[in-house]
């Protein structure tokens, strides 16, 4: 197997809703991408994507359309989904192509593209209901579907309030995660709250959406997208410019349904398995880490996250943001571009959003925000309710 | 809207999961909360399958779940489709499980701030349409 790099990367702008068709989104991350690596289109031999997201009616044959759209012969195409690691996934088969042999130049694309929830294109009302019984049913199956979740905040709640419970651990803990983003955001114009400050009093006062859960605890789906593009080690050397290399990935998928199998609310199997995998390869331990991206949905998911990943003991991660221990000048920086809270989370794409910001923080590219002489990055990203992780640590490399 | 909400719940309980989801919900429709146990390790799966999910055995019997637990975690939701908010949600732990399962999320028809982790709770039944009843835990 070959060796391989990461030498460009990008992200759209990220809206609230849809703002543009989905070829016109991909067409113009992956070209920013490309820029970024003096690459052309016409060098990309595999594009690997994800489906682009719940704005669309039917994701049949998206990759096949998007293929042919391009305009020229592909060595590897496919769509890759498993919910919020379908980024990760996409960059993962990327990667292979190029370890392979098969192909030179490979691009992972997350896409995800979101419309407001009601009626659209003069759909009636009793359609509506209809689709969005159909999505929610399919999103939280039969057992759990039944009492109308929309969205997975009750869950997500329910394990704040035993981590508060179990730890001992104030609102204003959880609080400290949140402002410590948005501090994070204020910095990175591409953060959808970027020049938005947060206290503490603002999460607090913000409105009880599932208690202990406030407003501000939460991330908000998003539009937009990310690419990174991944070539072969010697060709990322001979371009002459520092590079982001992959040097360990851990993956597993726990076999539980979040509320009822789930040993524990408070911590997840499958990130400790993930993540001690990933650091076993790479030979580092969590406090090697420089620089961390994880997919902390909520501000309790944040702390639990931190903790699973080694880098603060069970209990006590509100403590360690709040001493400032997870910003500039702290044990790592986490999240950097504001993360999911204050950065914006397009589910699809947000594994391509984090590593384009590992990536950046990596090269020095992360103006504003850049975390001094970061050589060991970290990308977290997860599907279903943390119950299935990905880990991955990335190194600079120089040329 | 509540028809239609309620048809499209019903058409989705048939599609998703397997087999055992339309057994579990006309036992629910008899106040009766169950789910599925190993004929071979005794084990009891929940949500009910078809199957084992642990030894991979073939074969299962349905069982009554406990009646009474304690009261693990509990939330509301300000989105729900299906209740008028606040609509309370709970985790309920049962004593004898027997690790072969850790809890079940239910209803919970109490107000939150009457509610608190570790409380004895009582299954009870709640009626949604012709075709679906759900547990719903009471103090």
């Amino acid at each position: 197997m070959k060796q391989t790099a990461i030498i460009g990367s990008a992200m759209s702008s990220l809206t609230k809703n849809i703002s543009e068709n989905s070829f016109d989104l991909v067409r113009t991350t992956l070209q920013a991408a490309l820029t970024d690596a003096g690459l052309a289109l016409a060098d990309v031999e595999a594009v690997m994507v994800t489906p682009p997201g719940l704005a669309a009616q039917s994701t049949s044959m998206f990759v096949s359309r998007l293929g042919a759209y391009f305009g020229h012969g592909l060595k590897a195409l496919a769509s890759i989904e498993n919910g919020g690691c379908s980024s990760m996934l996409a960059l993962r088969q990327a990667i292979l192509e190029v370890a392979s042999g098969r192909s030179d130049v490979a691009v992972a694309i997350g896409i995800d593209q979101r419309y407001p929830e009601m009626p659209q294109n003069g759909e009636d009302f009793a359609s509506f209901f209809e689709r969005m019984v159909h999505n929610t049913m399919a999103v939280y199956g039969a057992y759990d579907g039944v009492y109308g979740i929309g969205a997975p905040i009750p869950y997500y709640a329910m394990a704040a309030q035993r981590y508060m419970y179990e730890h001992q651990v104030a609102a204003e803990d959880l609080a400290w995660a949140a402002v410590r983003l948005r501090e994070h955001a204020n910095r990175n114009p591409a953060a959808m709250f970027y020049r938005k400050p947060l206290t503490i009093e603002d999460v607090l006062a913000s409105p009880l959406l599932s208690p202990p859960l406030h407003l501000a605890d939460c991330s908000q789906f998003v539009s937009g997208a990310a690419c990174v593009v991944v070539v072969a080690d010697d060709v990322a050397k001979a371009a002459g410019q520092p590079y982001t290399a992959l040097k360990g990935w851990g993956q597993h998928h726990h076999p539980s349904a979040f509320t009822a199998h789930a040993p524990t609310l408070t911590s997840s199997p499958a990130v400790q398995a993930a993540a001690a995998e990933a650091f076993g390869q790479a030979g580092v331990c969590a406090a090697d880490i420089d620089v961390a991206e994880i997919y902390g949905v909520f501000s309790s998911t944040e702390l639990i996250l931190c903790e699973d990943l080694g880098f603060f003991a069970p209990g006590t991660a509100g403590a360690a943001f709040r001493e400032g221990r997870t910003t500039f000048g702290g044990d790592l920086v986490v999240d950097p571009s504001g993360g999911r809270l204050s950065l914006g989370h397009p589910a699809c794409a947000t594994p391509l959003l984090e590593t384009h910001e590992i990536h950046r923080q990596l090269t020095g590219g992360a103006a504003g925000r850049q975390v001094d002489g970061a050589r060991l990055g970290l990308v977290h990203a997860e599907h279903g309710m943390l119950n299935g992780s990905i880990v991955s640590v990335w190194e600079r490399r120089e040329p | 809207m509540k028809p239609i909400i309620d048809a499209a719940t019903w058409r989705a309980i048939l599609f998703n999961e397997d087999g055992a989801t339309r057994t579990f919900y006309e036992n629910l429709r008899t106040h009766r909360f169950t789910s599925t146990r190993c004929t071979a390790c005794r084990h009891t799966s929940y949500p009910p399958r078809p199957f084992c999910p642990r030894c991979q055995h073939q074969e299962v019997t349905w069982i009554d779940l406990p009646d009474c637990g304690t009261l693990y975690a509990f939330t509301t939701q300000s989105r729900s489709l299906r209740f008028p908010a606040p609509d309370v949600l709970g985790l309920i732990e049962f004593a004898e499980s027997g690790g072969s399962f850790d809890r079940v999320f239910v209803l919970i028809d109490a107000t939150l701030d009457t509610l608190e982790i570790g409380q004895h709770m009582m299954v009870g039944f709640h009626q949604i349409s012709e075709e679906i009843t759900v547990p719903c835990f009471r103090r």
